[in-house]
């Protein structure tokens, strides 16, 4: 979405940079224009200041800081921005990490040059809006997600020989959590996805780059080796798992177990033969 | 003037308690495909690892041998992990908040933005990616620029132009960076032709990096890796 539509990244962008909230959706873009009026508000209260010192003196140390930052955190967007309309669409937060420094003291030098309102604004609105969002990362992050959950719980009922089988981008993960963190000798395997008729150009890069980054090589579920184990939990997050797959573990002889989990992560667990 | 020193000592003491503590809290974090793609190929053999980060067009090497490095000194665990970011965060935060010092009279406040925004759970300078230690080679690189601007020295300018060749290796977005250096000092620095030679120079030593990826851009284009 941001890399697709530079204007409203541009927008998006400084609601990440104020500082994002947990809400999903519509009310991402409302918060969007609610960051982007901060910074107008901002901008407002020291215009009249700027005018008075304008133009930008190299030799004026009271100010001198003020114009470097405004260059400073200005030009990354704008030659970002033109490359997004004239080449390929790449205006992401993650581009223009390197203007945070420069942004975060630029906010604070205009709340300065704002004076007492500016100053006002900074403490009244900005500060409390991060220190929001900081509370609400925190607490999110406090309870562990439901995938992890899902793993574990996963990782205690296994028995040696049992395969994880991983869809939707959950491999790496999955992989990550047994391997590397439970220390769990899980055998994981990834069948590659069906490319479904008539995708998008996007779509079908997506498909290319889950596959270039999944760290389980993805195999047709035909290739897969079904025969050595009795039990097979396949994550996944669409409800209905692809036809291939279910197919393939059916002419296998399995059937399904049970199946258990939410939206995130969904569990379905089958056996051979029962 | 002892006073105003330990202040900022102690800011900087709290910020970096309080990101520990973020940290500790945030422990429960799932890590995203890319951090552990990049973690799963420090455990390949070092060719096969440069190979994978040769095929992914944004992001230079110097990161991933970083990870490389320190995998192999404290073991390929989740909590090695995840300590990596913490420990390059806590320099670019004391260097933040010095930094701050200089700029403003309310440096406390823009230390605690920082340190609030873009150091809270989950947010990309605390992934186990590069993106920390871009904003750790940018600090550096404002601070020592700034010193060059009030003594312009050759030392100074070399340090500057190592500082923004590690950015370079560490993400391509540190091409920007490298404009916006060469605007600022064209507008308010000294010895602007030096100082773009001294940009050439940052730029010229990442080519090398980017003739060697020419082949991998041109098979698939820079689209499939925004």
């Amino acid at each position: 979405m941001l890399l697709a539509e530079p204007y409203k990244g541009l927008a998006l962008m400084m609601y990440e940079f104020l500082g994002p909230m947990p809400v999903e959706g519509r009310w991402r873009y409302v918060l969007a224009a609610c960051a982007g009026a901060v910074h107008l508000v901002l901008f407002l209260f020291a215009v009249r200041s700027l005018r008075h010192n304008w133009p930008p003196r190299r030799e004026a140390a009271e100010d001198r800081w003020f114009w470097v930052l405004v260059v400073f955190a200005n030009v990354p967007v704008g030659v970002l921005l033109a490359f997004s309309l004239t080449a390929t669409p790449a205006l992401a937060p993650r581009f223009l990490i390197g203007i945070l420094p420069a942004y975060r003291l630029l906010v604070v030098r205009l709340a300065e040059t704002g004076g007492r309102r500016g100053l006002r604004w900074l403490y009244g609105a900005i500060l409390p809006w991060v220190l929001v969002s900081d509370a609400a990362a925190v607490v999110k992050s406090l309870e562990p997600p439901a995938l992890r959950r899902q793993i574990e719980l996963t990782a205690q009922r296994m028995s040696p020989g049992d395969l994880v089988v991983c869809l939707d981008e959950l491999c790496n993960p999955i992989s990550w959590e047994l391997v590397h963190r439970l220390r769990v000798p899980a055998r994981i395997e990834a069948p590659r996805p069906e490319p479904a008729a008539g995708l998008s150009v996007h779509e079908r890069r997506a498909l290319e780059q889950g596959e270039r980054l999944s760290v389980v090589p993805y195999r047709g579920a035909g290739h897969i080796d079904f025969e050595t184990t009795g039990r097979v939990y396949v994550f996944h997050q669409d409800p209905q798992l692809p036809s291939n797959v279910a197919t393939e573990l059916e002419r296998r002889g399995f059937r399904l177990e049970r199946k258990e989990g939410g939206e995130a992560a969904r569990l379905s667990v089958y056996r051979k033969g029962g | 003037m002892a006073s105003r020193s330990r202040d900022w000592r102690l800011w900087a003491g709290l910020l970096v308690g309080l990101h520990l503590l973020s940290a500790y809290l945030g422990r429960h974090r799932l890590l995203i495909n890319t951090e552990i793609w990049a973690l799963y190929h420090t455990g390949r053999p070092l060719a096969e690892q440069l190979a994978a980060v040769r095929a992914d067009l944004v992001h230079p090497p110097l990161f991933y041998l970083i990870e490389r490095g320190w995998f192999r000194l404290f073991g390929a665990s989740d909590g090695a992990a995840r300590l990596l970011p913490v420990v390059i965060n806590i320099p670019a935060l004391i260097l933040f908040t010095w930094f701050a010092r200089r700029v403003s009279p309310h440096w406390r406040v823009a230390s605690l933005l920082f340190a609030g925004a873009d150091l809270a759970p989950g947010q990309t300078l605390t992934l186990v990616r590069m993106y920390g230690l871009v904003i750790l080679w940018v600090l550096l690189a404002l601070i020592v620029w700034d010193g060059w601007r009030e003594r312009p020295g050759g030392l100074a300018l070399v340090s500057w132009t190592l500082a923004m060749t590690l950015l370079v290796y560490t993400h391509s977005s540190g091409l920007l960076v490298v404009a916006a250096f060469l605007a600022v000092n064209w507008l308010f620095g000294p010895h602007q032709l030096l100082f773009s030679a001294a940009c050439a120079a940052s730029l010229a030593a990442f080519l090398p990096w980017a003739l060697f990826k020419l082949p991998v851009y041109e098979a698939r284009g820079l689209e499939t890796n925004l």
